[in-house]
């Protein structure tokens, strides 16, 4: 067992945002053992007050560069619901799509770009290229494929300008959908391979169990992402205005962020959360891949967050196609170019909440009758996962204290990783120095 | 590479910020407005917002990229500076969170052999990247000096 470990990991590598890692034992003793949030807040919530209701998911969408469409759907949910806004079926279908696109573009840049390197052992994904060119190379051709469905169904693959409060201002053309149909039935093969390889690694993975509660959406209909209402693991299901009786917002000194509790000191939300509460919905394809893992509900291992996530890019694809058919089945209803639905303004206050790439995601608007936003609440995935992540290393750290010191180190990273927690992404100027 | 099918050469200028943390979105803002200008090659620009890796993917159709961003580099607030890639350290070390994004993003781009032949950093030293959709009266006023050294610089590519 080490006696002395003094870990001070400032600015943890591959990682959206900002935080750090601090472990001091003493003489055997963990004397302090801290996941620390340390960006400045980013009060969005205080910068749409007083901007009017067809404008407020534009903002919020420049939350994050990642999962800006989440954050529009969040946000055009309780819009919608705040204003009594109806939205078409095909626009639901729509939606459905989007979203799976940012969770795959979302998982796959975790996955391929951030977490690999930990289990190859690399600093990061650069010298993957020449060790693992094809697998790289795969990688990156599935995330490709998340951007252009993204841009298919929403005019961009980022801060996305097409969705509106009542549906969409312009939709893919049917031999649009067609030839994204055509594209993720190509895909099964590079997402085989993508397992594959993961699987030849898996063994890296710590095998770390702490009993916690899964909170995600959950639905009768299908595997919860667009819609559902709140499900734990400890205490079953409640309804989404009740949110605020689940994310139990407090503050803690060593965090910049606020921290969430439910029915024990922590929870957690994400892909590991929605596998544990909505296994049995998953399409067969992503069942065979949680399979090939040993990955069942419910499974307390927060490393294998990971694998939920590639359990989930095939679900995502596999649903895609399901409801691309759909839609052609159907047949597209026409649309104007640019499509504004009829609305009448009124005061109400409405709650809106997907599942985002890493967990429930949450907005809560109030308008009054010229349709001003004059309060907003965003409840963030990234920050219900926090208190999860400490409780977590002060269970871990004694149990890997006989590890070398860069070892602990390494997994600890690794843990946080593996929440792929995306604390900030608003502030990213380069700060370079000159060579020579 | 599409410009080799078509046998064009294509340029592209790609804006990279938070428009919603006042200088720090200088690099959309500047991009937005250079889009009402007529360029005398085939031009594409590429508002990113903070979606980094997304670079990553443009580059790959390109011959020639300007990347348009804010960045701390030692100067006055406004001044702007011309720069490749190579020419940089990170501060903060290769492979750290979001200030080195887009180097590494560059570099994976090179090691998969789909950089374009030339890629310049316009880099622009912002005052202030607190909260604000405006940026600060000082860039606000070197404003069309920097749209204008842009346009030059890339009709000079």
């Amino acid at each position: 067992m080490s006696e002395n470990v003094d870990i001070d990991v400032e600015y943890i590598t591959r990682v959206e945002g900002h935080g750090n890692i601090v472990v001091d034992v003493e003489n055997g003793n963990l004397k302090e053992c801290e996941w620390q949030v340390i960006e400045a807040p980013r009060f969005f919530e205080s910068m749409v007050v007083g901007h009017n209701w067809e404008r407020v998911h534009h903002i919020v969408s420049r939350i994050c560069g990642i999962c800006s469409m989440a954050h529009q759907f969040s946000s055009l949910k309780a819009t919608e619901n705040a204003l009594g806004i109806e939205i078409s079926e095909q626009d639901q279908l729509l939606r459905r799509l989007g979203l799976n696109a940012e969770t795959l573009q979302s998982h796959v840049l975790h996955l391929g770009y951030l977490a690999l390197p930990d289990l190859v052992d690399t600093g990061s994904v650069l010298p993957l290229v020449s060790s693992h060119t094809e697998e790289v190379k795969t990688v990156i051709g599935l995330h490709r494929l998340g951007n252009e469905m993204s841009e298919m169904v929403s005019g961009r693959d980022t801060h996305q300008q097409r969705l509106i409060p009542g549906g969409f201002s312009k939709i893919p053309s049917q031999g649009e959908l067609e030839s994204l149909k055509g594209k993720l039935e190509g895909s099964y093969d590079d997402l085989t391979a993508v397992a594959d390889f993961v699987e030849s690694l898996s063994s890296e993975l710590p095998d770390f169990t702490r009993e916690t509660e899964f909170i995600s959406l959950t639905c009768e209909e299908e595997y919860a992402l667009y819609d559902g209402i709140l499900d734990s693991t400890d205490t079953g299901t409640e309804s989404i205005e009740n949110y605020k009786e689940y994310a139990n917002e407090y503050i803690v000194p060593q965090s910049t962020a606020k921290y969430t509790k439910h029915n024990r000191e922590s929870y957690m939300v994400g892909a590991l959360a929605r596998l544990n509460n909505n296994y049995e919905q998953l399409s067969p394809r992503a069942k065979e891949v949680a399979e090939k893992f040993g990955l069942e509900p419910v499974n307390h291992n927060p490393f294998m967050n990971n694998i939920a996530q590639l359990v989930e890019s095939v679900h995502v694809v596999e649903e895609s196609i399901e409801i691309i058919e759909k839609l052609l089945d159907r047949g597209l209803e026409p649309q104007d170019e640019y499509h504004r639905p009829d609305v009448e303004v009124k005061a109400g206050r409405g709650v809106g909440v997907v599942e985002a790439p890493r967990g429930i995601l949450i907005h809560d608007y109030t308008y009054d009758q010229n349709g001003k936003c004059t309060d907003a609440n965003c409840i963030i995935p990234t920050n219900q996962n926090h208190a999860n992540i400490q409780n977590d290393m002060e269970s871990l750290v004694p149990k890997i204290l006989g590890e070398p010191e860069d070892k602990i180190e390494k997994t600890l990273e690794m843990l946080v990783r593996a929440y792929d927690p995306c604390i900030s992404c608003s502030t990213h100027y380069l700060d370079v120095e000159f060579v020579g | 590479m599409n410009s080799l099918f078509l046998l064009v050469e294509m340029k592209g200028v790609i804006g990279v910020g938070n428009t919603f943390k006042k200088d720090d979105g200088i690099g959309v803002k500047l991009v937005r407005k250079l889009r009402g200008r007529e360029t005398s090659s085939e031009t594409r620009i590429f508002d990113v917002g903070l979606d980094v890796i997304k670079v990553l993917h443009i580059l790959k159709d390109l011959d020639k990229a300007i990347i348009v961003d804010a960045v701390r580099y030692g100067g006055e607030p406004g001044d702007f500076v011309f720069f490749s890639p190579e020419e940089v350290n990170s501060l903060k070390g290769m492979g750290s969170s979001h200030e080195s994004d887009l180097l590494d993003i560059l570099e994976l781009s090179r090691e998969l052999g789909e950089s374009p032949e030339e890629v310049v950093i316009m880099g622009i030293e912002p005052e202030d990247d607190s909260h604000g959709e405006e940026i600060t009266p000082t860039l606000k006023e070197r404003f069309p000096e920097l749209l204008d050294k842009l346009f030059e610089k890339l009709e000079s590519l």
